[in-house]
């Protein structure tokens, strides 16, 4: 019975049954078999309340909102243009590195690709790049950024996982930077392969764009600085940052009104938090169903009869991380897997920073596979292009990102390194 | 029908004041505990301690406000039929089978919410009949209570969407 249950279930999450209510189900049908009662499932979503890591979530969501409104997004562009657009392939370099600016502030909730997606764009193709490098180069964008402070799927992987906040973004740093970099590098390969104009580099421009953007630009240094100096928590560092955002848009840009734009901007951040924590409560109650019938000790001890060596154990998980993360979006396949990953990834040797590493970037990856990535969606939408042309278009990146993750997997220090420069407790 | 349709607006208007005021007290509440403490800490303010120690509460009353937000948040969500899922299907069928699927897909979540705020509703009584108390002695299903609320709205929502195509007419506009 219960068998069949499950198996409509998978069908019916297949289908396109909200997640939530797929993982709830779940819950239920195995804790009803386990005999366990039903309130365990209120219990499990009422700890929601009870985890201060939890509260950087709502702060930091509210703050990417309020910074996607208005020309945020412009002003950061014309910036990193002014300082880069001089080199061949600049502006793909550009449009990177805002979107990785954007990715980290808005938690890869596919915001970076709405915002910025039209605006890049059209400047790509303006300046002669080719449509299918700049439709593969802003498809991926909305994804690389996410390893750098505050993003969110950091902040919930150290929920799930336990790990020390602080130094999973330590960790994250230096691969962050690799997943920018290598795409960036291949577009300047590109602007100089195409014999693209350059721009000359303009003290009166530069100066002029800093100015445009100096209350935006150190908002990512407030944070880092914030968090790593010990004068505020991960979540003490969110209030202190939605309070900034709040004044320089409203009161210094003007961009937005406190009458007439504020209550929709957080009424909109409200429901991205809901539709992550209401997945995080049913995973919560459903963790604990696994947890109690030892499912996980299960996995761990068929697999260890089928991969033997943390070699083989890496290139399975690489393999299952990059089809979770073109299934699912990365909340909520850090809410179901990690529990599950974590005791295999122990037994192989695999140490827990770098584990979350790996998995933030399978997960980035995933978001841009073939056929179901999530940000092939977004971008199909936003950009008014086939799907199918955007997976060919985002082909050559996913082989670059796939270097940089084989890279962080099979050269631990790359995650490593940082943390261990870094004493915290963990 | 309609009344179900302006009793759905209704919930939405009262669910987005209480979300906008949610989000104002957890900013608030938190950004004055940071300050306050940067007081004490690097200042070394006496007052600033005093004051810590009378607003010690507000750290809990702020992660109680994170599950209010979430909940009403994901209630509100229902409105816009666009809640996380996995979603082969609509890239390959027609629009007929889809409106199909939606309407056995939203019967299907309508009643995992009504268990969900059936069993809520069964933890809050337990917690009632026990008196269990938060922050500042208040009783502790005053915080809770937003469980089986929000999962009872959602019930309807969903409920509504299984029998009539509100919410997919929605979505087009």
């Amino acid at each position: 019975m219960i068998a069949v249950a499950s198996f409509i279930l998978v069908g019916l999450v297949i289908m396109g049954l909200p997640l939530f209510a797929g993982i709830m189900f779940a819950a239920f049908l195995g804790l009803h078999a386990t005999g366990i009662d039903l309130t365990a499932v209120a219990i499990e979503i009422f700890r929601m309340a009870n985890a201060p890591v939890l509260l950087a979530i709502p702060l930091f969501t509210l703050a990417g909102y309020l910074l996607s409104e208005g020309g945020t997004s412009r002003r950061i562009v014309r910036f990193s243009q002014s300082l880069l657009g001089w080199l061949p392939g600049g502006l793909g370099v550009v449009a990177l590195i805002t979107c990785a600016f954007f990715t980290a502030l808005t938690g890869a909730t596919g915001i970076t690709i709405i915002a910025l997606g039209g605006l890049l764009f059209s400047a790509l193709i303006s300046e002669d790049y080719k449509e299918d490098f700049s439709l593969g180069l802003l498809t991926v964008s909305g994804s690389i950024g996410l390893h750098f402070p505050p993003s969110l799927p950091v902040i919930l992987y150290c929920f799930v996982s336990g790990l020390n906040i602080e130094k999973l973004f330590l960790a994250s740093l230096l691969p962050g930077l690799l997943v920018l970099i290598l795409p960036c590098l291949f577009s300047l390969i590109q602007g100089r392969r195409w014999g693209l104009e350059r721009r000359p580099f303009s003290w009166g421009e530069f100066t002029a764009s800093l100015r445009g953007a100096v209350w935006e630009l150190p908002i990512p240094l407030l944070i880092v600085g914030g968090i790593y100096t010990g004068f505020s928590t991960a979540t003490e560092t969110a209030a202190l940052t939605v309070v900034y955002v709040l004044i320089v848009k409203i009161m210094i840009y003007k961009e937005i009104s406190p009458v007439k734009d504020l209550n929709r901007i957080m009424k909109e951040s409200a429901k991205m938090v809901g539709s992550i924590m209401i997945i995080l409560g049913a995973a919560l109650a459903f963790t604990n169903f696994l947890v109690d019938s030892f499912i996980p000790d299960k996995i761990l001890g068929f697999m260890e009869g089928l991969v033997t060596g943390k070699m083989a154990f890496l290139i399975v998980l690489n393999l299952f991380l990059i089809l979770v993360g073109c299934l699912m979006d990365i909340f909520s396949a850090i809410l179901v897997t990690v529990p599950l990953i974590i005791p295999l990834a122990d037994r192989f040797g695999l140490d827990p920073l770098h584990l979350g590493v790996i998995f933030l970037t399978n997960l980035a990856i995933g978001y841009n596979t073939p056929p179901v990535g999530l940000n092939l969606f977004i971008a199909s939408s936003r950009l008014k292009r086939p799907v199918v042309r955007l997976y060919r278009a985002t082909l050559p990146f996913l082989a670059i990102l796939i270097v940089a993750l084989l890279l962080i997997s099979y050269v631990p220090a790359i995650s490593l390194f940082l943390p261990s420069l870094y004493h915290a407790t963990p | 029908m309609w009344i179900f349709s302006r009793l759905n607006d209704a919930a939405a208007r009262i669910e987005g004041i209480l979300i906008v005021a949610s989000l104002w007290c957890m900013v608030v509440s938190t950004f004055v505990s940071v300050c306050v403490r940067g007081l004490h800490t690097k200042l070394g303010l006496a007052w600033a301690n005093d004051a810590l120690g009378s607003i010690a509460w507000s750290e809990e009353f702020a992660r109680m406000l994170v599950l209010w937000v979430s909940l009403l948040g994901a209630s509100l969500l229902i409105k816009d039929a666009s809640h996380i899922k996995i979603d082969l299907f609509s890239r390959l069928s027609s629009s007929r089978l889809i409106k199909l699927r939606d309407r056995i897909l939203s019967a299907v979540t309508c009643l995992c919410c009504a268990i969900a705020a059936s069993v809520s509703y069964q933890f809050l009584r337990i917690e009632m009949e026990f008196s269990v108390k938060m922050f500042l002695g208040l009783p502790a299903w005053l915080g809770q209570m937003i469980l089986p609320l929000a999962f009872a709205v959602m019930t309807f929502r969903y409920g509504l969407a299984a029998v009539s195509d509100a919410q997919r007419d929605q979505k087009e506009q």
